[in-house]
């Protein structure tokens, strides 16, 4: 019995081009465990070893030392995606000047935002509400009595609503997000999770009234650039750059990070950031062509998840 | 694979032809002329011969489009001035060397050139087949019949010959089971070859068989999905292939009733199908910017970047 256990021990001495003694073969788990320990003891050792020696390499070679391995991750394999936009590229341009999103960016009126739940709204979504509405300028939050979203809308559109934002429910908590431009433009559907409010923060900063700054991240396949400009559409053009405050939207692996910050310059290099306003996290769900319409609305984007979701380094936005 | 042509027309107004074997498009018209009102809503072909593609643009003008040296030249603007912004051209056709259209709001008129050198198109006939219309398309066996619907508006089958009356009106269903009346929402027809009958699809997302022989109401209805269908192309006698708002393809099986194959990959409204006359090959394009090719049997899939968001496409 002992026989197995002094063979292993002593081909760990001798250097690894013997294969491992297969351990689960082991019953006792206690003599198991040990061995699985010395196993990644040994690893540990070959590895350290290893990188003196490459160490020692470069410091000899100098500048001929062969470049550093980059490790591979999810974000730099990314599978290619054809539609990501060549900023050059004039037609992409021409199409983006013409969307429904372009009357915001030529400044033709100043978003005024319309903010509502679902019917019946619980404590977490209320105050979801209320934080929203201090973050982006210019909004007002409605009670929805009820109402079908498809009346509120051409009544929002006779008093010069320019978006309209609805947050779902489910179990009392926020989980989905309708952003709809308003005339008759693009609406987006998003799943929220991760929602932390301003309570819940540790040692949040101060809430001001200065219009903020809206930083767009990582947007860039054709998709990602209509949803981009349409969070954009939602805050007022011109930021006071006195008042430090930015909006952050972040994409990363189809997941659009918000955050709310305070900054502030130390020096030439050094930047405070200090967290204000909620903190959330938006995954797209459908991008619709009209208005709020999904039974007979025309979609521009469906996430469906089990024909589209082969690769794990495949995404959309 | 052979080598495949296919014209498509988008939203912003470019024209744009695709060599689906190289997976390569060239624009035919300059990304500068390109604006919302020139947005492409029908495409036809002009003659047999093929080279030749007549555009119906959202702003009413007609452009002749020569395929093989890239050309353009406004015939004419079928839109009257009483007519907005939200009239568009719904259906295009030839018929006897005249050309046929059929605008949203039900005006069907149609052009003949005139004799001389200088040729300008004049009005011969004009009638109106409803409002609201949503397609109208042409019998390819049967120039002289044409077929029309739209919301609230049943299929009508005319003879361009005498277009006043039209041959069959359509009939709706009875009342469902609660005793309401099914709302009518014609978006696409085909006409099936070697008989009189005609499929349309609904935005109901039904796909309903019309026989004008046998009676008014359709012979067969078949349910598919949830969303409106948004297109319906032929592929033979008993199978045509539909996509809806919500990007499914499938092929349905008029005899058995049912979908036969669906076909993956599309995550935007299609806007236009086509299949090829004699390959087992259907075209689709949508507002994901994608055209994508399918192989109907084997479901393979050859797909192609467009850009811009597609509305209409015809294949060589």
């Amino acid at each position: 019995m002992d026989d197995p256990m002094m063979d292993s021990t002593m081909i760990h001495d001798v250097e690894p081009s013997l294969p491992q003694p297969n351990i689960s073969r082991i019953k006792n788990k206690q003599r198991r465990t040990e061995l699985y320990r010395e196993m990644q003891r040994q690893k540990r050792k070959i590895k350290l070893k290893e990188k003196k020696i490459k160490k020692k390499e470069r410091e000899q070679l100098g500048d001929k030392a062969p470049p550093k391995q980059v490790p591979k991750t999810i974000e730099n394999m990314r599978v290619y995606d054809e539609t990501m936009v060549n900023p050059n590229d004039e037609e992409t341009m021409k199409d983006e000047a013409m969307d429904e999103m372009s009357s915001y960016f030529r400044r033709e009126a100043t978003p005024k935002i319309l903010i509502t739940t679902t019917d019946r709204p619980t404590g977490k979504t209320v105050k979801f509400c209320k934080e929203l509405k201090k973050v982006v300028p210019n909004s007002d939050i409605y009670h929805r009595k009820g109402l079908d979203l498809k009346k509120i809308i051409p009544q929002a559109v006779t008093r010069g609503y320019t978006d309209l934002v609805v947050i779902n429910e489910d179990r009392k908590e926020p989980n989905g997000l309708v952003l709809s431009r308003l005339p008759d433009g693009p609406t987006a559907h998003f799943k929220i999770s991760n929602v932390n409010l301003t309570t819940a923060l540790k040692r949040p900063g101060g809430m001001s009234e200065h219009l903020p700054e809206v930083i767009l991240n990582n947007f860039n396949t054709r998709l990602g650039h209509s949803v981009g400009r349409i969070l954009a559409s939602i805050f007022p053009h011109d930021p006071e750059f006195h008042g430090r405050r930015v909006v952050t939207f972040h994409n990363q692996r189809d997941y659009i990070f918000f955050r709310h910050h305070r900054y502030e310059f130390k020096n030439e290099k050094k930047v405070a950031l200090k967290e204000i306003g909620p903190r959330f996290t938006l995954k797209l769900r459908s991008l619709q062509k009209g208005t709020f319409d999904s039974k007979f609305g025309e979609y521009e984007w469906v996430h469906k998840r089990h024909e589209q979701e082969t690769s794990r380094r495949k995404f959309f936005l | 694979m052979e080598f495949l042509n296919v014209v498509v027309g988008a939203e912003t107004g470019l024209l744009k032809g695709v060599d689906t074997e190289k997976k390569t498009f060239t624009n035919f018209n300059s990304v500068h002329s390109a604006s919302k009102n020139q947005e492409v809503c029908m495409i036809c072909w002009k003659d047999k011969t093929q080279s030749n593609v007549l555009v119906g643009l959202r702003d009413g003008t007609i452009q002749d489009l020569d395929t093989k040296s890239g050309d353009i030249q406004t015939i004419l603007n079928c839109k009257e001035s009483e007519d907005g912004d939200k009239v568009v051209i719904r259906g295009l056709c030839t018929y006897n060397s005249c050309l046929v259209t059929c605008l949203s709001n039900g005006r069907l008129t149609i052009w003949s050139e005139s004799e001389g050198d200088i040729k300008t198109w004049q009005k011969t006939m004009e009638t109106h087949v409803g409002s609201d219309i949503y397609k109208m398309r042409q019998n390819p066996s049967k120039p002289n019949i044409c077929a029309t619907g739209g919301k609230e508006n049943d299929l009508k089958i005319i003879d361009l010959d005498s277009p006043e009356q039209p041959l069959f009106k359509a009939k709706n269903v009875p009342h469902d089971w609660l005793n309401l009346r099914v709302p009518v929402w014609v978006t696409d027809m085909q006409f099936i070859p070697e008989s009189d009958r005609v499929v349309t699809s609904t935005g109901h997302s039904q796909v309903r068989v019309y026989d004008p022989k046998i009676q008014r109401r359709p012979i067969k209805e078949i349910k598919y999905d949830e969303y409106p269908i948004t297109c319906m192309a032929l592929y033979n006698k008993r199978q045509v292939i539909v996509g809806n708002t919500h990007g499914n393809i499938a092929l349905i099986d008029l005899d058995k009733g049912h979908m036969v194959q669906c076909y993956k990959g599309v995550s935007g409204s299609i806007r236009s199908m086509e299949c090829h006359p004699t390959l087992p090959y259907t075209a689709s394009c949508g507002l994901d910017r994608f055209l994508r090719v399918h192989n109907i049997e084997t479901k393979a899939l050859i797909s192609k970047v467009i850009k811009v968001k597609l509305k209409l496409l015809y294949l060589r």
